[in-house]
């Protein structure tokens, strides 16, 4: 089957594409040099050292968990409230009681929604550049400013730890929900 | 015995539950767009100043820098749509007609992307096309160039990060489509006499045709409304239209002129939008993006 042979490669070819940019981010945030760039002759932890000691940094990620957080009890409190409106619309009343005892059984989705617009807030840079005001920064914003220049080996290493932080909290967050739901059919 | 009737009550009942969401859209979504339509007419203004009238628009409107601003984003965009609809048909296909355990990982690396920060996925580009970046490295040990080849800064490294930045979502909307697609319909095309690529266009193409055109409306929108993409991995004359209302409104403080922008991108977006409807029914589009 060479059809089925060259579609795998070009498959490859293009998972590559999206995914090697990403693995020289991470590389690069280890790399000893200062310029970045290839090939990396020393390796170093330095740069991430360097973040947790970084005010600003720091400032930015507590900014954006705390957005991130209004975001998704806000937006699950609304999403919930419309959704079970709209699942009930057949339904003859008991609006509260159909609540308490549905509540319980919404909770993997409940998750994944909450999840989901922390996620879909802490990344927000488009909005956020019109809104926040001069002086606050969130963690895409405060990339976005130090990309200025050029890509610094502290930028990478940021970009590494953002990247990793979010897959932890993703596999994580379905984890618990795979466990919730195995609890149930059991 | 009185038949309960289904429906009674429901509606009076549970219509508060909808509320929040009525109002949080009216209030996020409408109330900022009437706000914006004002302030392009002057009706409204942040600062007291501006007379009410037409003439912001007018101003924009009879500047072509504008009109060629709008069809330079709307021409990226589909070229951008274009490049990764070529690009996503191959794994979509694959994905979809492949065997459920390798079909679980190939999705779960599509969705990967989503997770990754938009602005580190743009910016990791610069690590790879710079002066300084991988490609250039790799030349010049090779010693195929002497100097850094530019790269970076121009048309095509915007477009470039703008078809990294959409991708997923194509790839993801034609799997869709063409998901529990036998893979064995090509092959029965193929054994009656299609040539591969008949079989492709005549079999597989019409089957994956809701999906490419939602991955299509997806794609174009996301990569037209775009502004920090040329912003990172453009050049000074790589800017887009929305790179315009960013200026317009933070740099120049001048929010009516701001306004008429952005209310005319959301006009083209929405032609755009009705045109695809009209092409492939949007009711398709949106079942095949569910």
């Amino acid at each position: 089957m060479t059809s089925r042979l060259a579609l795998r490669a070009a498959t490859i070819a293009i998972y590559g594409f999206l995914f090697v940019p990403l693995i020289v981010v991470m590389l690069l945030a280890f790399s000893a040099s200062q310029f970045g760039g290839f090939p990396i002759e020393q390796w170093t932890l330095g740069w991430f050292g360097a973040l947790f000691e970084n005010d600003t940094i720091l400032g930015a990620f507590r900014t954006s968990i705390l957005f991130g957080l209004l975001t998704a009890l806000i937006s699950t409190t609304v999403g919930v409230l419309a959704a079970l409106a709209m699942v009930h619309y057949d339904f003859p009343g008991k609006a509260l009681v159909a609540t308490v005892l549905l509540a319980p059984l919404l909770v993997p989705a409940l998750l994944a929604g909450a999840l989901f617009a922390f996620t879909i807030s802490f990344d927000n840079i488009t909005g956020t550049l019109f809104w926040k005001p001069g002086g606050i920064e969130t963690v895409p914003t405060q990339i976005y400013a130090m990309l200025r220049d050029s890509v610094s080996p502290e930028v990478n290493a940021l970009g590494t730890v953002m990247v990793v932080g979010t897959i932890l909290i993703f596999v994580g967050g379905m984890s618990i929900m795979r466990v919730v739901f195995r609890g149930r059919r059991a | 015995m009185k038949m309960p009737r289904i429906g009674s009550g429901g509606p009076q009942t549970h219509k508060w539950l909808l509320t929040p969401a009525i109002v949080a859209i009216g209030l996020l979504l409408i109330l900022p767009l009437a706000f914006i339509t004002t302030l392009s007419l002057g009706l409204s203004s942040l600062d007291g100043s501006g007379e009410p009238g037409f003439g912001a628009w007018r101003a924009v409107l009879s500047d072509g820098f504008y009109g060629w601003f709008l069809v330079k984003t709307l021409f990226v965009a589909a070229v951008t749509t274009a490049i990764a609809a070529l690009l996503g048909f191959p794994p979509a296909y694959l994905i979809a007609t492949s065997r459920l355990r390798w079909k679980g990982l190939l999705l779960l690396l599509i969705i990967l992307p989503f997770w990754v920060s938009y602005i580190i996925r743009t910016m990791s580009w610069i690590n790879i096309l710079g002066a300084s970046g991988a490609i250039n490295e790799s030349l010049m040990a090779l010693g195929l160039v002497s100097e850094p080849l530019p790269l970076l800064f121009n048309q095509g490294a915007v477009i470039l990060g703008l078809v990294h930045f959409v991708l997923p979502f194509m790839i993801l909307n034609i799997y869709v489509a063409l998901d529990g697609l036998d893979h064995s319909l090509a092959e029965a095309a193929r054994a009656l006499g299609a040539s591969p690529w008949q079989a492709f266009r005549r079999v597989v193409l019409p089957l994956s045709l809701p999906g490419l055109a939602a991955g299509s409306l997806i794609s174009f929108l996301l990569a037209a409304g775009s502004y920090v993409t040329p912003t990172i991995l453009g050049g000074p004359t790589d800017a887009m239209f929305s790179n315009l209302i960013y200026e317009s409104v933070i740099i120049q403080l001048d929010w009516r002129t701001g306004a008429v922008l952005a209310l005319i991108l959301l006009a083209a977006f929405g032609t755009v939008t009705i045109l695809f409807g009209r092409f492939f029914g949007l009711e398709r589009i949106g079942r095949a993006s569910l």
